[in-house]
């Protein structure tokens, strides 16, 4: 929010933390690139790596239909771009700057697991949940199981657009019957089209008939990620199998109900 | 059950989970409570026995049905089942709608649920949120789920901004955004954010300083759950500050889904000093 306790001209000065956090280890400063009534200059550059926007309220607009191209970070001074995600915020005196990474095809929508884990009984069809959200329009997501898992997942969420700050509910519709005992690895992608979005979600799937679901993510837990991580290769490498699995998990999560994992249902 | 065309396995909540999902709801004798999904019909059983609710509990599986019949009868209460298909059941006589879906299943439904229900409706989704829904005034959420009032135009768009609490329940004072006339820069920067898809948006003012201000949105049009900037354009002088001093009301209006133009989300309160 602008108001009167923030200064309506952002001094040259305050670009400084913004350069010094900006600028790699061993590197040079970045080139910026200015722009906004509010900036004592504009500078700009056609090879910059930043676009800072001192944005007034006239700049509404700008902020909101940023141009698809330009320098890759993007640092706004105390206002937000609804619907992206910054990277890091840099305080400097009483103005905050928030930097985006410009989203491309590859950040356009992102999911809020990277990589999971479930070790799911054999004979029962379930659901495993996830959200995805976007940081540019979408005019039609699609999300589809690619690889090993295109027989084993089908994928259900309300069709049509999905508009930049939005999130979609994927159900993931599992059939583990058909799993092999040692698991499958595959992804789960979004796409507008044909075209593919960001990052996919990588899901590996075991099946053991003791236990009735048990999931693990690599951000959201139970297990730390190098344990996840390590367990996934076992699993991938036939090195341990889904009681093996279920065992390690259970040994973190001490079978305690948690909220977060509230999202399997049998 | 089956939406998509396809079947969803039974999703089971404890007797427990239902009586913490009801009470959060408020649901009271007389009401009527209704279950989407209903399977075995545990929910409704609580319903009518614990709240003295009108139960009625809607599945498309015959055998679900079945069941759910004899266990109520077994525990002695009145339920009314109904086989459909849940996008096609009307809710509109509901005053606590009960899901437990999936949260893709919470999606789908959302914009029915969002222009069938009466403001007062308050529709529990449990398990998983409804993304983009802002939850009933002081709810926030329980531990088997969340409690929304879809229908009602208040819950359909929330303020943000550091300092602003996003939304005033009944009788409490509306959000506030404060302003010292005459002082530079003249304009504030508040976010809104949409809790219902919102086609042809428009800001009214209402006060004092209705003729004085300027109100402009970054959008006029919002899907569920998105933002945009709206810009406050105060007076550059402070001349009649002090008449002005009672809060004038920025209002956002809006068409829905079904094409009724209303007024979205509580009013923000601008209060010159």
């Amino acid at each position: 929010m602008l108001h009167g306790s923030t200064p309506w001209l952002i001094q040259p000065a305050a670009l400084d933390p913004l350069r010094e956090a900006l600028t790699p280890a061993d590197g040079s400063p970045p080139r910026l690139q200015l722009r906004g009534e509010r900036l004592p200059v504009a500078a700009e550059h056609p090879s910059a790596e930043v676009l800072v926007l001192g944005p007034a309220p006239a700049d509404l607009e700008s902020l909101l239909e940023l141009p698809a191209t330009g320098p890759p970070l993007v640092a706004v001074a105390d206002l937000r771009v609804p619907g992206w995600v910054p990277e890091i915020a840099v305080q400097s005196g009483p103005h905050i700057f928030h930097v985006y990474r410009r989203p491309g095809v590859e950040s356009a929508v992102t999911f809020d697991e990277t990589e999971q884990l479930a070790v799911v009984h054999p004979q029962y069809d379930g659901f495993l949940v996830a959200h995805v959200a976007a940081h540019v329009d979408v005019a039609e997501l699609r999300i589809v199981a690619d690889g090993k898992l295109a027989s084993v997942v089908t994928a259900h969420h309300l069709e049509g657009p999905l508009l930049r700050g939005q999130v979609r509910a994927v159900d993931l519709e599992l059939h583990p019957g058909v799993i092999a005992e040692r698991g499958v690895t595959g992804s789960v992608a979004a796409y507008d089209g044909e075209q593919a979005l960001g990052r996919a979600l990588t899901l590996t799937l075991a099946t053991s008939a003791g236990v009735e679901c048990l999931l693990a993510g690599r951000q959201a837990g139970p297990l730390p990620e190098e344990r996840f991580v390590e367990l996934v290769g076992l699993v991938q490498r036939g090195e341990i199998d889904a009681r093996g699995l279920a065992r390690a998990i259970n040994q973190t999560d001490g079978d305690a109900p948690r909220a977060g994992w509230r999202r399997w249902r049998r | 059950m089956s939406l998509f065309g396809v079947h969803i396995p039974e999703l089971q909540l404890a007797e427990g989970d239902f009586h913490e999902a009801l009470t959060a709801a408020a649901l009271r004798p007389g009401e009527t409570y209704l279950e989407l999904g209903c399977g075995h019909g545990r929910g409704l059983i609580v319903a009518a026995r614990d709240f003295e609710a009108r139960a009625v509990g809607v599945d498309y599986l015959p055998d679900a049905l079945d069941r759910a019949r004899k266990l109520a009868a077994r525990a002695g209460v009145t339920v009314e089942l109904v086989r459909e298909d849940l996008m096609q059941h009307d809710p509109t006589d509901a005053d606590v709608v009960l899901v437990h879906l999936g949260p893709a299943f919470h999606d789908v439904l959302a914009p029915r649920f969002e222009d069938l229900l009466t403001p007062t409706t308050r529709v529990v989704a449990c398990g998983w949120d409804v993304p983009g829904w802002i939850e009933q005034w002081g709810s926030y959420g329980f531990a088997a789920g969340y409690v929304y009032r879809p229908g009602d135009p208040r819950q359909h768009g929330e303020w943000s901004a550091p300092g602003i609490t996003p939304h005033a329940a009944p009788g409490q004072p509306l959000p506030e955004l404060h302003r010292v006339l005459g002082a530079t820069p003249n304009v504030d920067v508040v976010e809104f954010r949409a809790g219902v898809d919102l086609r042809e948006i428009e800001l009214r003012l209402d006060g004092p300083l209705a003729d004085r201000l300027t109100v402009r949105a970054g959008a006029h049009a919002l899907g569920r759950g998105q933002h945009t900037l709206v810009e406050v354009r105060w007076p550059a002088s402070a001349a009649g500050a002090a008449a002005a001093a009672a809060p004038t009301t920025l209002d956002v209006w809006a068409r829905s889904h079904s094409g009724r133009f209303t007024q979205r989300g509580v009013g923000l309160h601008l209060l010159p000093h």
